[in-house]
C-alpha cells in the first residue's frame, strides 16, 4: 500500500513540486498517474522510491514510513519494488541476461537460482532468444522489456513505472502496458506515470491527475476521463 | 555472500576491459607520475650516496705526545673510538710517518735519511681517522683533543662543513621535490579517477535503483582501482629498471674520468629495486583504492 498524508515537497530553488498531497493506493491496484510536464509526477515517484524526502507530511510505502527510513535501509526497501523508467536504465556493458541477473545478485541469490529465474523472466517478456545481447543491440521496446524482466525478477509486491512507454512505438507501448496489466492480475500493485491519454483510455484503471503539485482528480476506471 | 564477493571481483576485472579507454588513460597518468617520483628518488639517493662517499674520505690526523707507552696509545685509541663518530682508525708510528714522508718526496726523500737513525726522528706518533658522520666534526675533534696524550689534531673542518651543508640541502631538497611530485600526482590521479567515476555515474545510479548497497557498488570499483594502480606500478618499475640499467651502461662506456668516478658511486639498482617495487605497487594500489572510494561517494547518494 502507498499512502501520502498531507505531503509537501519544496526544492532548494523554491519550486513547490507537491503541495499538501493526500492519496492512498491499495495493494493490488493498477493506477495511472497523469499530468502535464512539471506537474509533480516525477517528484511523486522520487518520494515513493525514497530518492527524495518530503518537507512535511508522511509518505508510507508497503507500511514503511520513508521519512524516517535511515539511508542504510534504502537498498533493502528498493529490492521490494520493481522500477521501470522511460529511458530503460539498463547497464550498458552488461547483456540482457546480466542486467536481469544483477537485480538478483544484489540480494545474494545463489547462482543456481539466478540461472533458473533469469531465463524464465526473459522468456516471459518474449526475449529468450536475446539473452546475450547488450542493450545497444536491442530496440527500444526490447530494452524496456528487459527492464520489465529486471523489475519483476525479485517478485516485487509493487511496480513503479515512470513513463515506461515514452521512448517506444505506440504498438509496442500497448504491449508493455498490457504486460503490466497481466502482472497486476497476479496481485502486484502497479503505479504507472504517463502522459499518453490513449493508453489510459484503453485500460480501464484508476487515474490520478496531478497539476501544479496538487491532486486535482482521482477517478476510478469506469469514470476515467482524461481529455 | 562468498558467491557475491567473487562475482564482484570478477566484475571489477571485467570493467577494466569494458572501460579500456579510461583504464588506459588512468594507467598513462599513473605511470607518468610514478616515473617522475621514481626518477627524483633515484637522483636524490645517488647524490646522497656520492656525498656519503666524500664524507667517508674526509680524514683527520691526531698527533700524539712524545714517548707514550703502548698502553697509553691504546688508551688514546679507545677514547677516540668512544666518540662514536669514527669509521676507521689507523695508528701511524713516527717511523712510518717518516718513511711515508720520504716516499712522498721522491728522490729528495733521501735528505731525511739521517733522521731515521737513532732518536733523531722528531715526527710524532699519530692516528689517521676517518668519520662516519661529519655533521658535528668540530665537537668530535674537541672531544678528542681533551684526551690525555693527544698533542694536536689536523683536519679540514671547512670541507666537512661544506659536505654537511650540501648533504642537508640534498636531503631536504629531495624530500621537498618528491613530496611536491607526490602531491601533484595525487591531484592529477584524483582528477582522472573523478572523470572515470563521473563517466560511469549512470551505471552507479542504476545499481542504486535496483537496490544495490554502497558496498556492492564500490567493490568492483575498488578491484578496478587497485588493479590499475598495481599495473601502473609494475609498468613504472619495468621502465625505470631498463632506463637505469641503460644509464649505468651508457655512463660506463664514456671515457671521461669524471664519468668513471660517478659510475663507481652510482647506487646499483639491486640495492633499491625492492623498495622501489614495493613502493610503486603499494602506492599504486593505495592511490587506486583511495581514489575510487573517495570519488564514488557522492554518486552513491541516490
Amino acid at each position: 500500500m502507498i499512502e501520502f498524508q498531507n505531503v509537501t515537497k519544496k526544492y532548494p530553488n523554491g519550486t513547490i513540486a507537491l503541495n499538501k498531497v493526500d492519496l492512498r493506493i491499495d495493494d493490488g491496484e493498477f493506477v495511472f498517474i497523469v499530468g502535464s510536464s512539471g506537474a509533480g509526477k516525477s517528484t511523486l515517484i522520487k518520494l515513493m522510491l525514497r530518492e527524495e524526502t518530503a518537507n512535511s507530511g508522511i509518505v508510507k510505502v508497503n507500511g514503511k514510513n520513508l521519512g524516517k527510513m535511515p539511508r542504510y535501509r534504502i537498498p533493502k526497501f528498493r529490492r521490494s519494488i520493481g522500477i521501470v523508467f522511460q529511458d530503460f536504465r539498463l547497464i550498458p556493458n552488461m547483456t540482457a541476461y546480466d542486467n536481469v541477473a544483477f537485480a538478483l545478485r544484489v540480494t545474494n541469490v545463489p547462482s543456481r537460482e539466478i540461472k533458473r529465474k533469469v531465463p524464465y523472466m526473459l522468456n516471459l517478456v518474449g526475449l529468450a532468444s536475446k539473452m546475450k545481447c547488450k542493450p545497444e543491440e536491442l530496440s527500444g521496446g526490447e530494452q524496456q522489456r528487459v527492464a520489465l524482466a529486471r523489475a519483476l525478477v525479485n517478485s516485487p509486491s509493487l511496480i513503479i513505472a515512470d513513463e515506461p512507454t515514452g521512448n517506444i512505438d505506440p504498438e509496442l507501448s500497448y504491449e508493455i502496458v498490457d504486460l503490466l496489466n497481466e502482472i497486476n492480475k497476479l496481485g502486484v500493485t502497479v503505479v504507472m506515470v504517463t502522459h499518453e491519454h490513449d493508453l489510459v483510455e484503453q485500460f480501464n484503471h484508476r487515474v490520478i491527475t496531478i497539476d501544479k503539485g496538487e491532486v486535482i482528480r482521482d477517478t476510478e476506471g469506469l469514470e476515467a476521463n482524461v481529455c | 555472500m562468498l558467491n557475491s564477493f567473487f562475482y564482484l571481483v570478477k566484475q571489477g576485472f571485467k570493467n577494466l576491459w569494458n572501460n579500456h579507454l579510461m583504464s588506459l588513460a588512468s594507467i598513462g597518468v599513473l605511470v607518468s607520475c610514478m616515473l617522475l617520483i621514481g626518477a627524483a628518488a633515484l637522483l636524490s639517493i645517488n647524490v646522497s650516496n656520492i656525498i656519503d662517499e666524500l664524507e667517508d674520505q674526509s680524514e683527520a690526523i691526531v698527533y700524539l705526545d712524545d714517548d707514550l707507552s703502548e698502553e697509553w696509545i691504546n688508551y688514546v685509541r679507545e677514547n677516540i673510538v668512544a666518540t662514536g663518530k669514527i669509521a676507521t682508525i689507523e695508528f701511524i708510528s713516527k717511523e712510518e710517518a717518516l718513511y711515508s714522508m720520504m716516499e712522498s718526496m721522491g728522490d729528495d726523500g733521501i735528505l731525511f735519511e739521517a733522521y731515521s737513525q737513532g732518536d733523531s726522528n722528531n715526527l710524532p706518533d699519530s692516528f689517521r681517522i676517518t668519520f662516519d658522520d661529519v655533521s658535528d666534526l668540530e665537537e668530535t675533534l674537541a672531544k678528542i683533543e681533551t684526551v690525555d696524550g693527544v698533542y694536536s689534531i689536523s683536519a679540514l673542518t671547512e670541507v666537512a662543513e661544506v659536505i654537511t651543508g650540501v648533504k642537508r640541502m640534498v636531503y631536504i631538497g629531495g624530500i621537498i621535490i618528491i613530496g611536491l611530485l607526490i602531491a601533484v600526482s595525487l591531484m592529477i590521479i584524483g582528477n582522472t579517477i573523478k572523470i572515470t567515476v563521473f563517466s560511469r555515474r549512470r551505471e552507479v545510479n542504476i545499481m542504486k535503483y535496483v537496490g544495490a548497497t554502497n558496498g556492492f557498488i564500490r567493490l568492483p570499483f575498488i578491484v578496478e582501482g587497485i588493479s590499475l594502480g598495481v599495473i601502473s606500478g609494475g609498468i613504472s618499475y619495468g621502465i625505470i629498471y631498463f632506463a637505469y640499467d641503460y644509464l649505468v651502461k651508457w655512463v660506463s662506456s664514456q671515457n671521461a674520468t669524471w664519468f668513471s668516478q660517478i659510475i663507481t658511486d652510482l647506487v646499483p639498482f639491486s640495492v633499491i629495486s625492492d623498495y622501489l617495487l614495493i613502493g610503486f605497487l603499494a602506492g599504486g594500489a593505495f592511490i587506486g583504492l583511495f581514489g575510487c572510494v573517495a570519488f564514488i561517494g557522492k554518486h552513491l547518494k541516490v
